[in-house]
């Protein structure tokens, strides 16, 4: 997405991110923070912007304590090649993004807040983030939480930062907390309409067995629903909260059942993979109450039906957000998108685009209505980006 | 800053009386508190060290009349404080001289309960223990459970971002908000969050919780319920010292297991437990470890067999399970019960709130003896031993010569010791007025500049609780202690009636 | 805390005289220090106050705060004011006294305090100090005089008790139809509402004034007949001797004992309860028994304490630290002796709540349970929020109507919630504020009556309703 006038650098280090950003005060230059590039399209499009500033460098493990549970990184790290360096010390970094084996960054994983199924037990980063190191347009550097997780000494900026899309200032160095990576997984998956989903949800998070992960596929063509509910523990401790979900489901008049680890695998990466757009399509995300997920579905396939695009998807179902993507003719995808946010909307829930084809970009706000902190917003970002050199743009609409 | 305070103190002095006809007409009489006598019971909060008697304190029970006071204090350039129970350990609740106390204590509707979804949202005056209470039927509850969650009211944990003895596995008050109903400091009601939990932008819900009232008064607070565990297994194990306690813990947690609570009391901190609630603690023991497993039956037993292994291992004299829910409850109730019991031990006493590295703990508790010996002084420990939060309670007599400067400096002391480590100068109960000071010492000029930038984003006139968090070259120069007069007061601006 | 004593008194254990305003002249105990607004005769003490270290954990317990939600209606607020009493800071006007006097007594605070914060101590030296140095209106000070020269006397209260059933059966239901019931005063609409409908053989039945064991004698008890409870509950007092009797206790009710003082006590009238505190331990002076038998939890209360009340006085000090000792609540009693004679079972579902001056001051939380417990068949629930007073609190739901009323209609959403078939309390004061809120009404007893029933094999719900 580089234009040509944009200077793309590479810092090694904070001083240097901190000169470089400093350096364009005077002139003002406009900037634009990178890292894996994954997500570059979420929100609105940030062009000619004088500086891409790139994180690709900054991908060090700072320190790693594994008997606190933390680790600190620089923004730019992989996810993929973090875990794997925790993996030696039988610990993760509790997040499954969809993007993490595209090269997710750790820093964008908390620009952007993405995360995947696994956070109805851990939370995003939001929750697992428990300090950062920020560099602000004016070249400041500021440091925000430590390295206990436990920690309300000051304004907690590193949440401030998650979300922020690059617009406030750069995260260049991020500390975790970790988990004990589990000895053995299990999933269950049944057929399930969404109606039937959102109940099974609600029956399995009230069950006690205590899932790490309730992802609901939605039908495709043939292809009916399906149901899918992960645990992560002990190997005994799943084997039975496994039978106790069959039986659950059973119950419930699904035909529920356990599958072996290495077919579960590759379910969860159908899941991952089915959220991936197309050239030409959209991808669309939509948060809800968890109970409304069947009406969201309902309007989403009467709407695709009526405008003659096809759409497929999927539910995080015990936690109400809702990933879809969109094929057709780019008007159509974005008459779907419009009407669709606007019964959403309605509901009390939200919408967003994610990749989208520029047809589609043209006619509709990425973000939708702001909401009613705008103001907030908008003086939060003039206190600490008050030229709007960070990220001009993303925020199209709002800031 | 110390401008800011020196002038809304000002402005508030002359400005309030002259208010209270007006405030009247939007709370009605009932809901202003004027009289002398009334005004000194608000004077402080759980902190008893800062007192300042305020010009007025308001008792509205809407968000339209929270709207509507703060609106005039804004356009007045008044500074406010908003208090919920005033249970703070930190002084946050503290008032401004001459401003006015938003009190929170009538706004305690529960607005609505979604047990599908597994949500709440109250009013802020609703305590922390009546939102577990109101969903029990549905075996739902409210995770975060501050020692005083029988009487903190859920503002005052959205302000403080709360945590308590269970947080180590299910995190803190941030983590259970979903949404917040929020007037700013000019008067304008806004909401942060809500439905969704996937929220685009900055996240200004998770500065404003932890902000300590320095951002504007939160009237509605959502709230995520957990469904109650299925099984809850307990241990209470005696330890021949701190040291070794502190290593079971570590093993606990080095085993890969994230246990519900991990609880530490020392000897004088059993002592006044078992005085106050007689929950069945060893009182020959020099340190009780309490450990406790919750979450699918399976799981936790598996867990909790290895815990009690660990605790065998690590040198434990004796281990206890509670058979009931009330012997269990019991225990708790005795833990909860520390620092307000700690009165029975001592006539004074401070608490500190530092968290380490919990690979540290042996090390600093150490260290945390030699120094009490040094000052001649004994130190209580009671603490979430599993995240690393330390409760030293340094005791002390006011009324005997040098003892509460001694106090004091052993008290600093520690606080530097766990920042040395590794760590943070408090891990629950917030910087306010207490700890302000300190701040200096953890955070950069720059941190704590970007800091205000964000508080002068949200409140640029420094109305809103002005005087906590942020240290005032007026209020540092001085040292942390007991009761001292505000600063204020000993230059002259202001005196208590 | 030294205690220089005045010469001893002269007051005679008789009927309290007028002049009970000053400081009772048997005891002078003066506090050195400054004490503020109050006068040098037993202040709040500087020790006790200082003991709060301001937690907060009394704030939900006290039904005040629960009203209110005001810091200084609250025990941690009160002790507050105290504290700025001794300051002088502030002046003793009608705000002033008005949070003490809001204060009910029930000493719920002291059960939640974790510091051991005598509370039960502060406010009882304080309430003295408001009826010495603060003037109340006129109206306010007739109310009161009206109420202690009623209550305190049986005699009287007979009569008036006769004259309120009269009146029950004849002018109320004009009133009530005409609608000017409403117009009354608050405090007298209270009264008129408390009023139990009495029949008037109930009125006159005294207690006989010996009651010997059934079987082997394996206790020998004083019993308090109380004042209004002989008049209003003379039923609760027959069973009790029964109860007793059938558990072989050889029982003495003294024909001419009066008030113990309890309600003069809670309302700060203290020359008066020490008064009466006298005269108790007088007419229980000559009887040989081993423990003295209360019925009633604010009476009872009291009674314990006044060893303490009488510290001071030379010539009761030791008479009253006996009279103490021996002072049991029936259910107490009833639960150390253990039970011998044969229970016969009530299958019913009963709600007990909790008297204050049973649970709270007294500590008395288990024993009548247990005591309950004996009664085959017996479902005993506790209420929700067991530990908030019902409003009642001695005399406050006359001098304090308004806030009694929440109060009561509080705690009967409580009881009301736990479906109870009846209602069991140990306070005649309880059972006449909760009853007056019950819609529909629900049974009420004293736990020693369901006994009696059980002992008796009689069905509750076949006798004639209490």
């Amino acid at each position: 997405m580089s234009d040509d006038r944009t200077v793309v650098a590479l810092p090694d280090d904070v001083a240097a991110a901190s000169k470089l950003l400093r350096e364009g005060v005077a002139e003002r230059t406009t900037v634009r923070f990178s890292g894996g590039g994954t997500k570059s399209c979420w929100g609105g499009a940030v062009n000619g912007v004088g500086l891409e500033l790139s994180t690709a460098r900054l991908r060090q493990l700072i320190g790693h304590q594994p008997g606190d549970m933390t680790a600190s990184v620089e923004a730019g790290m992989p996810l993929a090649h973090l875990q794997t360096l925790l993996a030696e010390a039988g610990q993760w970094l509790a997040l499954d993004p969809p993007t993490e084996s595209s090269g997710a960054t750790v820093g964008g994983l908390l620009a952007s807040g993405d995360a995947g199924p696994r956070r109805l037990r851990y939370g995003t980063m939001r929750d697992l983030a428990i300090g950062a190191t920020i560099v602000l347009a004016d070249g400041t550097v500021v440091h925000s939480g430590s390295h206990v997780i436990k920690n309300v000494a000051g304004y907690d900026l590193t949440k401030l930062f998650h979300g922020s899309l690059g617009s406030l200032g750069l995260i260049a160095e991020v500390i975790v907390r970790l988990h004990p990576r589990p000895a053995a997984s299990s999933t269950v998956v049944a057929e399930a309409t969404a109606t039937e989903a959102t109940t099974a949800a609600e029956r399995v998070v009230s069950s006690g067995v205590e899932p790490t992960a309730v992802e609901w596929v939605g039908p495709t063509g043939t292809e009916p629903g399906t149901l899918l509910v992960r645990l992560d523990g002990s190997r005994r401790g799943v084997a039975a909260g496994s039978d106790r979900l069959v039986n659950l489901l059973a119950e419930q008049g699904l035909s529920p059942e356990g599958v072996e680890a290495d077919d579960a695998d590759e379910q969860w990466q159908r899941v991952t993979a089915g959220q991936r757009a197309e050239a030409g399509s959209s991808v669309l995300r939509a948060g809800t109450l968890p109970t409304h997920l069947p009406s969201v579905w309902e309007s989403l396939t009467s709407l695709s039906e009526r405008h003659e695009v096809h759409s497929r998807g999927m539910s995080s179902a015990a936690l109400g957000l809702h990933t879809v993507v969109l094929t057709g003719p780019p008007s159509a995808q974005a008459a779907v998108t419009t009407a669709w946010r606007e019964q959403v909307t309605r509901l009390g829930g939200t919408v967003a685009v994610r990749e989208r084809a520029a047809a589609v970009d043209a006619e509709l706000d990425a973000l939708g209505e702001p909401p009613s902190s705008i103001g907030l917003l908008r003086t939060v970002k003039s206190h600490l980006d008050p030229d709007g050199r960070c990220a001009p743009g993303r925020f199209r609409g709002w800031y | 800053m110390a401008t800011d305070l020196t002038e809304a103190t000002e402005r508030s002095e002359l400005v309030a009386p002259g208010l209270r006809a007006e405030f009247a007409s939007l709370l009605g009489r009932g809901g202003v508190v004027s009289e002398p006598a009334q005004l000194r019971t608000y004077e402080c909060d759980g902190l008893t060290g800062y007192r300042v008697t305020p010009a007025l304190v308001l008792l509205p029970e809407t968000t339209e009349q929270v709207a509507a006071v703060v609106t005039v204090c804004a356009r007045e350039r008044l500074a406010f404080v908003a208090r919920g129970a005033g249970t703070g350990l930190s002084g946050g609740a503290l008032p401004v001289a001459d401003g006015i106390v938003i009190g929170l204590s009538r706004m305690r509707t529960v607005v609505s309960v979604d047990v599908p979804n597994r949500r709440m949202t109250i009013q802020p005056g609703v305590t922390n223990a009546q939102i577990s209470a109101v969903v029990e039927p549905d075996c739902l509850y409210f995770a975060p459970d501050p020692s005083s969650q029988i009487v903190c009211t859920v503002g005052g944990n959205v302000a403080e971002n709360s945590g308590g003895a269970h947080c180590l596995k299910y995190g803190f008050t941030s983590n259970h908000v979903l949404g917040l109903t929020l007037v700013t400091p000019d008067g304008s009601v806004v909401t942060l969050g809500g439905d969704t939990t996937d929220v685009f932008g900055p996240d200004l819900m998770g500065v404003v919780v932890g902000s300590e009232g320095t951002l504007g008064i939160v009237t509605e607070v959502t709230v995520r319920l957990l469904r109650r565990p299925q099984s809850v297994r307990t241990l209470v194990a005696d330890f021949p010292s701190v040291e070794t306690a502190g290593n079971a813990v570590s093993g606990i947690v080095a085993a890969g297991i994230i246990p519900a609570a991990v609880e530490m009391l020392d000897h004088l901190a059993i002592e006044a437990c078992e005085k106050a609630t007689g929950a069945g603690f060893s009182l020959d023991t020099a340190a009780a470890l309490i450990v406790e497993m919750d979450g699918f039956d399976t799981e936790c037993e598996i867990d909790f067999g290895e815990a009690h292994r660990i605790c065998e291992e690590s040198g434990a004299t004796s281990i206890r399970v509670p058979e009931t829910a009330a012997e269990r409850a019991l225990i708790w109730k005795g833990r909860k019960a520390a620092f307000a019991a700690m009165g029975r031990m001592s006539p004074d006493y401070f608490v500190q709130d530092g968290v380490i590295p919990r690979t540290r703990l042996g090390e600093v508790l150490t260290r945390v003896e030699a120094m009490a010996d040094e000052a001649g002084l004994r130190v209580a420990n009671v603490f979430h031993a599993g995240d690393g939060n330390l409760h030293p309670l340094v005791l002390y007599d006011a009324d005997k010569a040098g003892e509460s400067e001694r106090a004091e400096k052993l008290a600093t002391g520690i606080v530097e010791l766990c920042m040395e480590a590794g760590g943070s100068i408090s891990g629950e109960h917030g910087i306010g007025t207490d700890k302000a000071c300190s701040m200096m010492k953890m955070f950069s000029p720059d941190d704590l500049a970007v800091m205000k930038r964000v508080r002068d984003a949200f409140d640029p006139d420094a109305i809103c609780n002005p005087g906590k968090i942020f240290p005032t070259p007026r209020l540092c120069g001085e040292l942390p202690g007991p009761y001292r007069p505000h600063p204020l007061e000993a230059a002259g601006v202001i005196s208590r009636g | 805390m030294n205690e220089p004593l005045a010469p001893s008194s002269s007051a005679t254990a008789s009927e309290p005289s007028d002049g009970a305003h000053r400081p009772d002249n048997a005891i002078q105990v003066h506090d050195a220090g400054g004490t503020g607004l109050f006068d040098s005769f037993r202040p709040p003490e500087e020790e006790l106050i200082s003991d709060c270290v301001h937690c907060g954990f009394c704030l939900p317990s006290c039904p005040t705060y629960s009203l209110w939600g005001e810091e200084m209606d609250s025990p941690r607020g009160r002790i507050y004011l105290m504290k700025a009493g001794r300051e002088g800071a502030i002046p003793f006007d009608e705000t002033y006294a008005g949070h003490f006097d809001a204060c009910l007594g029930c000493m719920a605070c002291v059960t939640a305090c974790p510091s051991g914060v005598q509370y039960d101590q502060l406010i009882e030296a304080v309430r003295p100090q408001i009826e010495r140095n603060y003037s109340r209106s006129l109206p306010d000070r007739l109310f009161r005089y009206f109420i202690f020269a009623l209550f305190p006397y049986p005699g009287r209260l007979r009569v008036a008790a006769v004259l309120g059933t009269l009146y029950q059966r004849t002018v109320r239901g004009l009133l009530q139809k005409t609608g000017l019931l409403r117009h009354l005063p608050a405090r007298l609409r209270a009264m008129e509402a408390l009023m139990p409908p009495l029949r008037l053989r109930d009125i006159t039945t005294r207690l006989p004034e010996h009651t010997a064991a059934r079987g082997t004698t394996r206790h020998r008890v004083a019993m308090l007949t109380g004042c209004a409870q002989q008049v209003f509950f003379s039923d609760v007092n027959a069973a009790t001797a029964r109860v007793l009797s059938a558990e072989g206790c050889e029982v003495f009710a003294p024909a001419d004992q009066q008030c113990c003082g309890a309600l003069s006590m809670h309302a700060g009238r203290e020359p008066e309860a020490l008064a009466r505190a006298r005269a108790l331990i007088d007419s229980f002076a000559n009887l040989r028994v081993d423990s003295i038998v209360v019925n009633v939890a604010g009476c009872g209360s009291t009674m314990k304490e006044y060893a303490h009340l009488l510290r001071g006085d030379p010539e009761y000090a030791g008479q009253a630290q006996a009279f103490c000792d021996k002072v049991r609540d029936v259910s107490e009693l009833l639960d150390e002796l253990g039970p011998v004679a044969k229970r016969h079972p009530i299958a019913a579902r009963i709600a007990y709540h909790d008297a204050c001056h049973l649970a709270h001051a007294q500590q008395i939380r288990a024993q009548p349970r247990a005591v309950m417990g004996t009664i085959p068949c017996l479902e005993v629930v506790d209420i929700p929020e067991w530990e908030i007073c019902c409003g009642s609190a001695g005399i406050y739901n006359l001098v304090q109507p308004e806030a009694a009323e929440d109060l009561g209609r509080r705690k009967v959403a409580n009881i009301a919630s736990v479906e109870p078939e009846m209602i069991a309390t140990a306070n005649p004061g309880c059972l006449l504020q909760i009853r007056r809120y019950l819609d529909p009404p629900v049974p009420l007893y004293h736990p020693v009556q369901l006994l009696d029933f059980s002992l008796r094999g009689v069905d509750p719900r076949n006798a004639a309703s209490s």
